[in-house]
């Protein structure tokens, strides 16, 4: 040792101290401070969204607010614009079995009809050629699909294309009939592409029509084994997901008020199968309480 | 002058000391260092996810909050198609009716129209078509000035004028002078005789012609084109925004309900899967209290 210089002493004292200084450095300086530079970042991806707060919650407040404005614009369609509910007051109940409805069907297809008819004189035109509304199928078993599109439209709805409608009339008296569809009770209509022909005061005017009618409620009833009685599935009321509407319009929020109570009792002396809770249930205060405008008698 | 005499190991050896006792020391500054790095990286690294901890669920309840916003819009999906459609549908109604009323007024009244249609193109642009009658080749003209003046028609088009106008002829031996002629016809003779006999053969109509409809028929039957009038059909296109500040409509195109409807998607199956149903080969029963109406899971 007395013989190694003094400048070799502090080299080798200097040597050996950056071992642990290397040491602390590389296995704990570096890997803690280089985490937490991540969490500088993640903290300011943090602070960031914190920072969104006001707007996450202006957002919010939009959004309850633009849904409850669609909700109560919805409610006045479903008011106005929807066909009463239950057969009696010239409205449908799918809520009754399928060969029921089948009857019933008609019945509200020929209420469809005088609406349609009265509606389709306004103005003070004459029709030349009116629309006809189809029937409905005499199958129990299709007819939920073909005539109330229900499974293909997620919840039950009529709709009509009648194709060209003809009417006669002055210019002012075409054009408030066309007009008149803005106001169509019980039903959503559009008329479309109108036509003048002829000469004045006599005119002939020519437009597509179609009608809409959503259908209330909240229930439909199951699919009948009709024609099925050899095959695998029982199906008559085993609780297949049919058994409602699914997200139908008067459903989700701020569905309409009216419509939702019971189907209003089942038609007279039919109890109808799996009959349990829900029918007969009391009508909504609003629900089913329309007055029987146009009711079919038959 | 001083001599060091002492031996040259003696001054080493001292030096040697120091240099020892300045690398221990070194050594054992080093090792506070590596013990001060370990710590203020650690505890700047715990400082750090202590604050990210207690960020994170503010940042949750952000995310959780703005999440709930597209729930609630999601949520109102099918509402709000509907109202869109039932809307569009009430409005359209007018739409035609609003641009009948809109167009009339560029009308003139040289033009008797027959018929009017108008189809929607792209946009709010609109192709308004008249069928209607003229009479001359100027009111045939000014009919797309007229026409042009609807606000920001782009395009006229016309078709159909058959012209009545006279025009002077090359001359002729019978005719020296070049007497106007309408088309079709012959000339016109100089020598008075033949020019009587010439205007004698024309007058072909003996009684009521009864052209276009007019004097006969009841009174709903539409009238034709009169005699020397033609029947002329011009399109205009245009852009349709009624009224012009904050209009209600723009264009025509037209609620497709059925489109509209079906976009919605389908319900979920009403038929009942094999094997949950009734044993296999029998008529099955509902199982009471299971099914039926009146039970249906509620509407979501």
């Amino acid at each position: 040792m007395k013989n190694l210089n003094f400048w070799t002493i502090i080299i080798v004292g200097i040597a050996l101290s950056l071992i642990p200084l290397a040491f602390g450095f590389f296995t704990n300086w570096m890997p803690n401070m280089k985490e937490a530079g991540y969490y500088d970042t993640y903290i300011e991806q943090l602070n960031t969204e914190v920072n969104k707060r006001p707007q996450a919650i202006k957002k919010q407040e939009e959004a309850v607010r633009l849904v409850e404005q669609k909700a109560s614009e919805w409610r006045n369609v479903v008011a106005r614009r929807t066909p009463p509910k239950g057969v009696q007051a010239g409205g449908i109940d799918l809520g009754v079995n399928a060969w029921q409805l089948a009857i019933d069907s008609r019945r509200f297809r020929n209420n469809i009809q005088r609406a349609v008819n009265a509606q389709v004189r306004k103005g003070g035109i004459e029709v030349v050629t009116g629309p006809l509304v189809p029937f409905p199928d005499e199958s129990a078993t299709t007819i939920l699909a073909n005539y109330f599109n229900y499974p293909a439209i997620s919840f039950p709805v009529v709709v009509f294309n009648f194709g060209q409608i003809t009417v006669s009339g002055t210019y002012d008296q075409i054009l408030a009939n066309v007009r008149s569809y803005a106001n169509m009770p019980n039903y959503l209509a559009v008329a479309s592409g109108l036509r003048l022909d002829g000469t004045s005061p006599r005119l002939t005017g020519t437009y597509s029509l179609s009608v809409v009618g959503f259908i209330r409620g909240d229930k439909i009833f199951s699919s009948v084994p009709e024609g099925g009685a050899g095959g695998a599935a029982g199906g008559f009321g085993a609780g297949g997901p049919g058994a409602g509407f699914r997200g139908g319009p008067p459903a989700g929020i701020g569905g309409p008020p009216a419509g939702f109570g019971g189907p209003g009792g089942p038609p007279s002396g039919f109890a109808g199968p799996g009959s349990g809770a829900g029918r007969g249930a009391p009508p909504a205060p609003s629900g089913g309480g329309r007055p029987s405008a146009a009711n079919e008698d038959e | 002058m001083k001599l060091n005499l002492l031996p040259t190991y003696v001054s080493k050896e001292g030096q040697a000391k120091k240099a020892v006792i300045i690398s221990i020391l070194l050594f054992v500054a080093s090792l506070a260092a590596m013990l001060a790095l370990n710590t203020i990286s650690q505890q700047t690294l715990a400082a750090k996810k202590a604050e990210a901890n207690e960020l994170r669920p503010r940042a949750e309840e952000v995310v959780t909050i703005a999440n709930n916003a597209d729930t609630v819009i999601g949520s109102a999906v099918g509402i709000v198609r509907n109202v869109n459609l039932a809307k569009e549908m009430v409005k359209h109604n007018g739409a035609y009716p609003a641009l009948y009323d809109y167009a009339k007024p560029y009308i003139p009244s040289f033009y008797r129209v027959s018929s009017m249609s108008v189809a929607p193109l792209a946009g709010s642009d609109v192709q308004l078509t008249l069928t209607g009658y003229l009479k001359t080749s100027q009111e045939y003209a000014d009919l797309m000035l007229a026409l042009l003046r609807i606000p920001k028609a782009t395009s006229v088009t016309r078709a159909g004028f058959q012209t009545s106008d006279q025009f002077v002829p090359a001359l002729t031996p019978d005719d020296q002078s070049g007497r106007p002629i309408r088309v079709g016809d012959q000339p016109i003779p100089d020598d008075p005789v033949e020019r009587l006999e010439y205007f004698i053969a024309r007058g072909g109509t003996t009684g009521y012609t009864g052209v276009g409809g007019f004097g006969s028929g009841p009174e709903t039957t539409a009238r034709g084109a009169m005699p020397e009038y033609s029947t002329v059909t011009v399109t205009v296109t245009f852009p349709f925004e009624y009224p012009s500040v904050n209009p209600v409509y723009r264009g025509l195109q037209a609620p497709d309900p059925t489109a509209t409807l079906r976009s919605s998607g389908a319900a979920p199956s009403t038929s009942v899967p094999a094997g949950l149903g009734g044993p296999s080969g029998a008529p099955s029963l509902p199982p009471t209290g299971v099914s039926g109406p009146g039970q249906g899971s509620a509407v979501d």
